[in-house]
């Protein structure tokens, strides 16, 4: 298989691991409702020390629904520009190599 | 995840903060060396760190109906060994805790023992195995990377275990439970996790840095674009 083949079945292949579970649940009568983990662990919690209450909070207010979002995706955002910027920049000091 | 705020009861908390700093220190010590051997390193830091940060936010919807973010740490313990992931792990939970209410201050030492220092000896040891017995580059990287991630959500489920273990069962009951919400879901987003790594490091060896055995370094670019 040329490199070229290889990369594009990769990419491929890791696009069919995102689509699978979106897939399956657009099929299912639940509908696209996704619990995160986190809150799952929490709830974990709540059943096995069901008198544990956090003795400490977020220094600022935990952002909630469309700004969680927000905030999540300039992250993802920022470190992407990131990424590639040091790939490119890696791209030319390679160059002269 | 990230174990929220508040999250760990106090000892556990400061015992975990107290574990985390010597592998902060040990950590920047072991960046700095190889900063020094090649100055050309920090741009490959830059990448490791960038991709962690990506790869944290990532909350992905999973086979089981939940969602979760990988890890990203495989792939720096793979570039520059796993030492130098802790104080990288640190930053971008740091950053995390503080800005985005995502994990905490208090359980910032549990969060770098697992994310940063847990989940990368645990992917460069497979890394080291795969290497030994042969396994070309690229299913080393893969391998390496998917370990690291899992690896990591075994440890959170771990040290959620030690702090809350069930009345009757204890720890071992504790902690099939919190590995019940976690294995599952954390499957699938570790082998795609695996697959972005070679892929980035395709990209990486393709154009540049033709040879990443300098020392420090553990691949050589031709096996894994090849």
């Amino acid at each position: 298989m040329s490199p070229r083949v290889r990369t594009w079945s990769l990419l491929g292949l890791f696009l069919l691991l995102l689509a699978i579970p979106q897939l399956l649940h657009l099929l299912s009568d639940a509908g696209l409702q996704f619990v995160g983990t986190d809150s799952q662990a929490t709830d974990a919690i709540g059943q096995l020390a069901s008198d544990y209450r956090p003795w400490i909070g977020n220094i600022l207010p935990v952002p909630e629904g469309e700004m969680e979002g927000l905030l999540f995706l300039l992250q993802g955002g920022l470190g992407t520009a990131a990424l590639f910027y040091c790939l490119h920049r890696s791209r030319r000091s390679g160059g002269n190599e | 995840m990230h174990i929220m705020e508040g999250f760990l009861p106090v000892e556990h908390a400061l015992a975990w903060s107290v574990a985390a700093v010597p592998c902060v220190a040990v950590g920047l010590n072991s960046i700095r060396k190889s900063v020094r051997r090649d100055p050309e390193a920090k741009l490959l830091l830059g990448l490791a760190t960038a991709f962690t940060f990506v790869l944290t936010a990532l909350k992905l919807p999973s086979v089981t109906g939940s969602s979760s973010h990988p890890t990203g740490t495989g792939f720096g313990a793979v570039l520059f060994g796993p030492l130098a992931m802790a104080p990288i792990a640190f930053m971008v939970l740091l950053f995390q805790a503080l800005l985005l209410a995502h994990g905490g201050l208090t359980t910032l030492g549990a969060n770098v023992i697992s994310l940063g220092v847990a989940g990368p000896l645990a992917g460069y040891a497979l890394f080291r195995l795969g290497r030994m017995l042969c396994l070309p580059g690229g299913l080393s990287l893969f391998l390496a990377v998917a370990v690291a991630d899992l690896a990591t959500y075994l440890v959170t489920a771990c040290q959620l275990a030690l702090a809350f273990p069930e009345p009757q069962g204890g720890f071992l009951a504790a902690l099939v439970k919190f590995l019940g919400v976690f294995s599952l879901t954390q499957l699938p987003l570790a082998v795609g996790e695996g697959i972005v790594a070679v892929l980035v490091f395709r990209a990486l060896a393709k154009h540049s840095l033709g040879d990443l055995t300098k020392p420090g370094r553990s691949l050589k670019s031709g096996e894994v674009a090849s």
